[in-house]
């Protein structure tokens, strides 16, 4: 929470980039090129010297430390963490069905869950997969999608109407919301299925779905805004574009910018992927974020408010997923991770993960000790 | 026998700007093909700096990316490679990524800039787009807040 503000993660990940856990299938053994990036990511978009040692980095990351870096160490209140299917790629996912069930059963006011699923190995496999993921976590509220998978090469569009019974599916099962990951090709495939055209046609055949594009601004961002523009129940995931606050701020402004103007506050989800990135530097950089007027008048819109970052931060994740934020917060009041809180205070950046995994903790980060407890 | 290295008196250095302006001018960034509006590397502002070393004939360029996630860079430098290898005075070519430095849109060039404004204005007419339109359709499972950061109306 910042002030008396309620945050939800829109998108937290357990990843899995351990040695063992890659196929070596796909173009340039794929995953191994996606880790690369991804560590990349850990150096380049972080706060200078927050960060933890490849060898931590490079292995199978617990729901234990997901939770612990979410709420002991940043304001988020909520989070959301997916499924990661990708099994073309990554033998047992990229995040696993597991640590969707550890975190419901330990966790269950703290964290919704998104199944996975992959229309190109055939929809009627991926309907059968849903469906015992359902059966085995009832609690989870969404599908997260991945338009394309390698060896061999193949991708589906979110309008191909072949797709379209995977969503009744889902919508049957009580599933609110459909993410897709978009705008960053995951790997050196085709970037056709990771445009965003084909929203459209999914949003206008099911109006009693949300559709949450995931890496909203990233690339193709007037595609992106048109879209929220247009339809009810499209919305945008920060993911990693929030990570842009550390890394390019003026980028970050432009899309905000862009987002407001055309699809308004309302349509925009916080989340950013962490732990790649820490999450409580783009949470305090975000709430003391202002549009300089340049943009302000090139947009016509009105500075971003308080009540639009209240929205940004949880209330658009609640209402687009029908979660009841007081009554969730009611029941996490006196949780483990809240008594430990109220104990520590914010814990030190990344301090959990150094001591799960056994590393040093930082002398300094930016010159402030890193390894006690923060404010 | 490869060709003898030319002298700095030998060089000509615009005929060689030239020429490599033109050859990294047809590489194009993978990503505006996606978005039906091709642009060069350097019309993306993609390229840094490229520099020629006239003993050893060999030209090292150094290309940054619009975000580390990029996933499609090999395919960029073997496009560079392709495009460079052809020139008259190049033996080599050196491509080099540089991670740490950052992109942003207004590094595309003027051009590049008119060429997308031109695409996206042709979409917004196509589409009979208006600003937070959703507003008026039928709310569905979305919301119906108004929001604070709705346009302002035009001053008049």
């Amino acid at each position: 929470m910042i002030e008396d503000i309620p945050v939800i993660n829109g998108i937290v990940h357990a990843w899995n980039i351990a040695d063992d856990n890659f196929t070596g299938r796909g173009p340039w053994n794929t995953g191994e090129r996606i880790r690369a990036d991804m560590i990349a990511w850990h150096e380049h978009w972080n706060l200078p010297g927050m960060s933890v040692p490849l060898e931590a980095y490079t292995t199978d990351w617990s729901a234990e430390l997901i939770a612990r870096t979410t709420f002991l160490e940043s304001d988020a209140d909520l989070a959301v963490h997916h499924h990661i299917h990708m099994e073309s790629i990554f033998t047992n996912g990229l995040c696993s069905v597991e640590k969707n069930a550890e975190m419901v059963q330990r966790w269950p006011d703290r964290f919704v869950v998104y199944a996975g699923a992959d229309p190109t190995a055939g929809v009627d496999q991926a309907i059968e997969y849903l469906k015992r993921q359902m059966d085995l976590i009832p609690e989870t509220l969404g599908l997260k999608l991945y338009p394309a998978q390698v060896d061999p090469i193949r991708w589906f569009l979110m309008d191909d109407e072949k797709v379209f019974p995977l969503y009744e599916a889902a919508r049957d099962l009580g599933i609110k919301v459909i993410a897709v990951h978009k705008a960053m090709p995951t790997g050196p495939i085709p970037m056709l299925p990771f445009k965003m055209d084909d929203i459209d046609g999914a949003a206008n055949a099911f109006p009693d779905l949300n559709f949450e594009v995931v890496h909203g601004g990233m690339a193709f961002i007037e595609e992106t805004s048109y879209q929220i523009a247009r339809y009810p129940n499209v919305f945008t995931n920060f993911e990693v574009t929030s990570a842009l606050l550390n890394s390019a701020p003026g980028w970050f402004e432009e899309i905000m910018a862009q987002f407001l103007f055309w699809g308004g506050a309302e349509k925009i989800i916080w989340g950013d992927g962490s732990p790649f990135v820490h999450p409580q530097p783009l949470l305090e950089k975000f709430w003391d974020f202002e549009i300089r007027d340049e943009l302000l008048a090139k947009y016509n819109i009105p500075q971003i408010t308080r009540e639009d970052k209240a929205k940004i931060l949880g209330g658009n994740y609640a209402r687009m997923a029908g979660i009841d934020v007081e009554a969730r917060l009611a029941k996490i009041a006196d949780d483990e991770l809240a008594q430990e809180r109220r104990e520590t205070g914010r814990q030190a950046p990344y301090s959990n993960w150094r001591r799960i995994a056994g590393v040093a903790p930082d002398a300094t980060i930016d010159g402030v000790p890193a390894a006690g407890v923060a404010a | 026998m490869p060709a003898p290295a030319p002298s700095p008196q030998q060089l000509d250095r615009p005929a060689l700007e030239r020429a490599v302006e033109a050859a990294l001018g047809t590489v194009l960034d993978p990503c505006s093909i996606a978005a039906a509006n091709p642009l060069s590397l350097p019309d993306m502002g993609l390229i840094q700096r490229w520099d020629y070393d006239p003993a050893t004939r060999m030209l090292s360029v150094v290309l940054i990316v619009t975000s580390p996630a990029c996933f499609l860079v090999e395919d960029m430098i073997d496009g560079i490679r392709r495009s460079l290898e052809g020139l008259d005075a190049v033996d080599a070519v050196h491509v080099e990524v540089d991670a740490a430095a950052r992109w942003t849109p207004d590094m595309v060039s003027p051009a590049g800039q008119a060429s997308l404004e031109r695409r996206r204005a042709h979409a917004r007419r196509r589409l009979g787009l208006r600003p937070q339109q959703w507003r008026e359709a039928s709310p569905g499972a979305a919301t119906r807040a108004r929001s604070t950061a709705a346009p302002r109306p035009a001053a008049s």
